[in-house]
Order: structure tokens, then C-alpha cells, then sequence
């Protein structure tokens, strides 16, 4: 009986849902990490602001406000985005590595990760390899973002050496630009003076 | 002849991103199934997994279509069937510190899993659509327009 009723119950939700399928739906979803951000959705009408896991507002058209904030479940976002979902490539790999102060030798540990790096480039066969250089921002921005780009060419050649293919890698540099740890100028942050290789 | 050879040449390796787009590539597609096409330059061409995607670049599926695309700054988009998409500007250059990513979907559903220029400059990634506007701060967004 219980049974029959739910059935009945979905039913009609299927059909409320069918009935006035809203123009526009906007989800906020967690990442494949887990990490949950923020979303704004504002037409001439308002706006909502949405910060928690699988919070959802329909939009009608462009002078209405979007509508109250609901919850969907796993189930709910699954059916009305599957193909989309299904489509997301495999997020890349990035492993980061450190060079020993004032040398373009890896630091020991970063040596260990060269095994690492090879093995995912083969398993994902992957024709699209990114090496990033980035510094901390002691020194000017030109400086750095030589400094970084010749540390990503070292590496670079070092991961060739060791069997990747050259044809699939590009080189770039940040320079202090993109630093992990945010900081003021002309701080020392070891943490920033690294290259970070991206498989994708 | 030797020289309009050349010229053929040289258009032909070019050709990939010039049409309507500023510079280079800014991202690849990494998944595709169905009918999956990008209008570069007011030519329609067939887009497959592992070509480019360029600024301007409008990405359409069709029916059964689906394509999944990794940009410069490692920002995850997919496109479900009979959708349609315009990277009406992305600049990744954060050695001078300048970000940008402005799309519009036409209609259709997506899904975009920030990246590095979400990170550095939430207020850089702006979608729109026929009726809203969205803006970010990371991570996975997913959106549905129905076309009219």
C-alpha cells in the first residue's frame, strides 16, 4: 500500500515537473574533490546567491527575479543532466615540483615524483602536457617570470629524458602571477618557487 | 606556383584558430560523442576530441551530441545534446596578471568546473544566458536553458 502510494506520489511529481518545465535551471553542485563554491544568478528582476551543495533556482524569463532557492537531490540533478555530466573529461593531474634554492636541480623529493608523472602520462595517454613555471615575488615580475619559464624548460627537458614525448609538452611561465600562497610583494615563499606539471 | 603551394600550406596549418579568433588556442576537447561542431569564422567544422578550441568559438551538439573540453587554465566544460555555447572572451595570462572567461549559452545543458582563473579572479568568470547572468566563485556549476 505504502508502495502504491509513493508510486503515486512520484508520479504526480513527474508530472508537476514535466508540466511546467522551467526555462532556465541553475544548480551549484560539489566539484569532483568534494569543494562546494558560490553562485550568482541575477536577471533585471533580483538575483540569488547560492553557497550550499545542490542549491537550485529556476529562472522564467528576464524581468522576473529567479525563484526561491531549493535543494535538489543526487536523483533530480542526475536526470536533468546526465548527458552533460556523463560528457566531463577526467580532471587533470598536477604534480608539483620544487627545485633546491638557487639551482635547476629538483629538490629529492621532486625527484621521486618523475616515476609518478610518466606512469599517469601513460595510463591517461595523454597528448597534452602543460609545465608551468612560477616564482615567489622577491625580484622584479620580468626577472620572475624568466626565472620561471627557464626552471619549466629544465624540467621540460628532464621529463623528456626520462620518455615523454616532446611533441605533447608545452612550456609556459607564470611568474609570480599565480603563486599558491598569496602573499604581499617581495616576500620569500618557498612554497610559490615551484613548477607544476598539468596532464591533461 | 612553388609559391602559391606555400601559401596554401602556411593557411592550411594556420587556419585551425585564425578564423575570427585573435591568437592561439585556448583549450581542447577531451571527450566527444554524436554530433559535435564549432562554428569558426561563419564556417560550420566538425569538432573532435583532442582539437582546439579558440576564443569566439561557438560549440554546438546536436540530437545525440556531447563534448567535453579542457581549457588553458584546467576549467572543465561539457555540453549535453542539443546545446549551444559562445567563449565570447578568455584571457589566460597570469604572468600579467589578466584573466578572463565570458561565455553565452544559447540554450541547452552545461556543466563548468572552475579553474585557475576562478581562483585568482572569481569576479573574471561571468556566464550569461537569453534571461540571466551568472557569476562565480568556484567550483562545479550546472545550468539548463531551454531553447525557445
Amino acid at each position: 500500500m505504502k508502495k502504491i502510494v509513493s508510486m503515486f506520489i512520484s508520479a504526480g511529481l513527474i508530472l508537476l515537473s514535466s508540466g511546467c518545465a522551467p526555462k532556465n535551471m541553475f544548480v551549484l553542485v560539489p566539484d569532483p574533490d568534494g569543494n562546494v563554491g558560490q553562485m550568482e544568478v541575477a536577471t533585471e528582476g533580483g538575483k540569488q546567491v547560492l553557497t550550499q551543495a545542490n542549491q537550485s533556482v529556476q529562472v522564467k524569463d528576464k524581468k522576473s527575479p529567479p525563484s526561491q532557492i531549493t535543494v535538489l537531490s543526487d536523483e533530480e540533478i542526475r536526470s536533468a543532466f546526465s548527458e552533460a555530466l556523463d560528457a566531463q573529461p577526467m580532471p587533470p593531474a598536477t604534480f608539483i615540483l620544487y627545485f633546491l634554492k638557487d639551482s635547476n636541480e629538483l629538490s629529492p623529493e621532486s625527484n621521486a615524483l618523475l616515476a609518478q608523472i610518466i606512469e599517469t602520462i601513460e595510463k591517461r595517454k595523454s597528448k597534452d602536457i602543460v609545465i608551468t613555471g612560477h616564482s615567489d615575488t622577491v625580484g622584479s615580475k620580468e626577472y620572475n617570470y624568466r626565472l620561471s619559464l627557464d626552471r619549466a624548460k629544465v624540467l621540460s627537458d628532464i621529463l623528456v629524458a626520462n620518455g615523454a614525448a616532446a611533441d605533447y609538452i608545452t612550456v609556459a611561465s607564470h611568474g609570480e602571477g599565480n603563486p599558491l600562497v598569496k602573499t604581499e610583494d617581495d616576500v620569500e615563499e618557498p612554497k610559490n618557487r615551484r613548477v607544476e606539471v598539468v596532464v591533461k | 606556383m612553388k609559391k602559391l603551394f606555400i601559401l596554401w600550406v602556411m593557411v592550411t596549418i594556420l587556419m585551425p584558430c585564425i578564423a575570427g579568433a585573435e591568437d592561439s588556442p585556448i583549450g581542447k576537447t577531451k571527450t566527444g560523442k554524436g554530433e559535435v561542431a564549432v562554428i569558426r569564422g561563419g564556417k560550420e567544422i566538425p569538432l573532435g576530441v583532442g582539437d582546439k578550441v579558440c576564443q569566439n568559438d561557438i560549440i554546438r551538439t546536436g540530437e545525440t551530441g556531447a563534448v567535453g573540453i579542457i581549457f588553458e587554465d584546467n576549467a572543465i566544460l561539457s555540453l549535453g545534446p542539443k546545446s549551444e555555447i559562445r567563449i565570447d572572451n578568455y584571457v589566460f595570462a597570469p604572468q600579467n596578471d589578466t584573466f578572463s572567461m565570458i561565455a553565452r549559452i544559447m540554450r541547452g545543458t552545461v556543466s563548468y568546473i572552475s579553474g585557475i582563473i576562478c581562483r585568482n579572479s572569481p569576479e573574471a568568470v561571468k556566464f550569461e544566458t537569453p534571461d540571466a547572468t551568472i557569476g562565480i566563485r568556484g567550483t562545479q556549476i550546472l545550468v539548463r536553458v531551454d531553447g525557445k
